[in-house]
């Protein structure tokens, strides 16, 4: 019997270790004009690992060059983008990628995405191998 | 505590009579003309013709200001009037609605390339550009600014831009601006108003 419990617990935190990791919830791209050189990219970043996390860049196939930006209104008003290097997630926080703000700035496209197709986009960090994934092609508004 | 009855009372009266007066009031006058925006202008269309700003009289207009090589706003907030056509076209009033869109980006928006990129947004668009101070004089009127933004090496250039849409009467006055993700059903009713 405490063999059976002691196995159990230790599947239990075999398990726990499965899933503690870095993920991408929502992965999306919006669906742009053909003609359109560009486009954006959004997700959330869950860190559930206990140590910080670095995303430093994104790449993909479809793509010549994607940067990591921010997105602000200024005191002006004027909505200003500004290429970040690298983004660090804390243990246990989400860093999220969305519409009219932070994003994938995806330039130089090879082939424009179109809406319900998906994609793939790697994302790149300082401390762990590449995270490769599927990115839904939507319309968004 | 008869004073705070009657404060009440009198509260709950003044919002009830408010209320009565702001619905009874003409919809039009909901939507005071800005006199500090706005005005007559001249750009060149999809078609590459001479486009006067007169044209546009007689109907209600949606008009944005973006760059076609913005990768986020531009084309989201474009989708957002976009659907506001849609909407008013269902009920029978999409003639009487004009969605503009005019680049701050003459230099790579060319005619030819803005007729392409409008036929996107399944709404019958108007694009607009121009020679760089007809576009400069055009922004100016409407309170627009836009910086060009130098490019990162591997990178195009960009811009950083205010991101206003800007609701006009039946006589190219400005009666309203919006954030460009203003809520689709809003911008609707308004527009209704001034039909």
């Amino acid at each position: 019997m405490f063999k059976n419990c002691f196995n159990g617990l230790l599947l239990m935190v075999l398990s726990a270790g499965a899933l503690a990791d870095v993920r991408l919830e929502e992965p999306w791209v919006r669906a742009v004009p053909p003609v359109s050189s560009g486009t954006a990219g959004y997700f959330r970043l869950v860190n559930d690992t206990d140590a910080p996390v670095t995303l430093t860049g994104a790449r993909a196939d479809f793509a010549g060059h994607i940067m990591l930006h921010s997105m602000a209104p200024d005191a002006n008003g004027l909505r200003r983008m500004s290429h970040e290097k690298a983004v660090m997630v804390a243990a246990g926080d989400t860093l999220v990628f969305e519409p009219g703000a932070r994003h994938l700035m995806i330039m130089g496209l090879t082939a424009v995405p179109k809406a319900g197709e998906q994609v793939r986009i790697c994302l790149e960090f300082r401390q762990r191998e590449a995270l490769c994934v599927p990115f839904d092609v939507r319309l968004g508004q | 505590m008869h004073w705070v009855r009657n404060s009440l009372i009198g509260i709950v009266v003044l919002l009830v009579a408010g209320t009565l007066w702001y619905g009874l009031q003409d919809p039009q006058e909901q939507l005071p003309v800005n006199t500090r925006l706005g005005g007559e202008f001249q750009l060149v269309d999809q078609h590459g013709e001479t486009f006067h700003s007169s044209s546009l009289n007689g109907q209600v207009v949606l008009m944005f200001f973006g760059f076609t090589h913005c990768p986020d706003i531009c084309p989201a907030t474009m989708a957002r009037v976009s659907q506001v056509w849609r909407i008013l076209d269902d009920q029978g009033e999409g003639d009487q609605l004009q969605v503009v869109f005019v680049t701050f980006d003459p230099e790579r928006d060319t005619p030819e390339h803005l007729n392409k990129y409008v036929e996107f947004f399944n709404a019958p668009v108007l694009a607009l550009t121009g020679t760089p101070p007809q576009v400069a004089a055009t922004a100016e009127k409407f309170g627009v600014v836009y910086l060009r933004e130098a490019a990162e090496p591997g990178a195009e250039y960009s811009f950083s831009h205010s991101d206003f849409i800007y609701l006009l009467d039946r006589q190219g006055r400005v009666r309203k601006l919006y954030k460009s993700d203003e809520d689709i059903d809003l911008m609707v009713q308004d527009v209704q108003k001034l039909l």
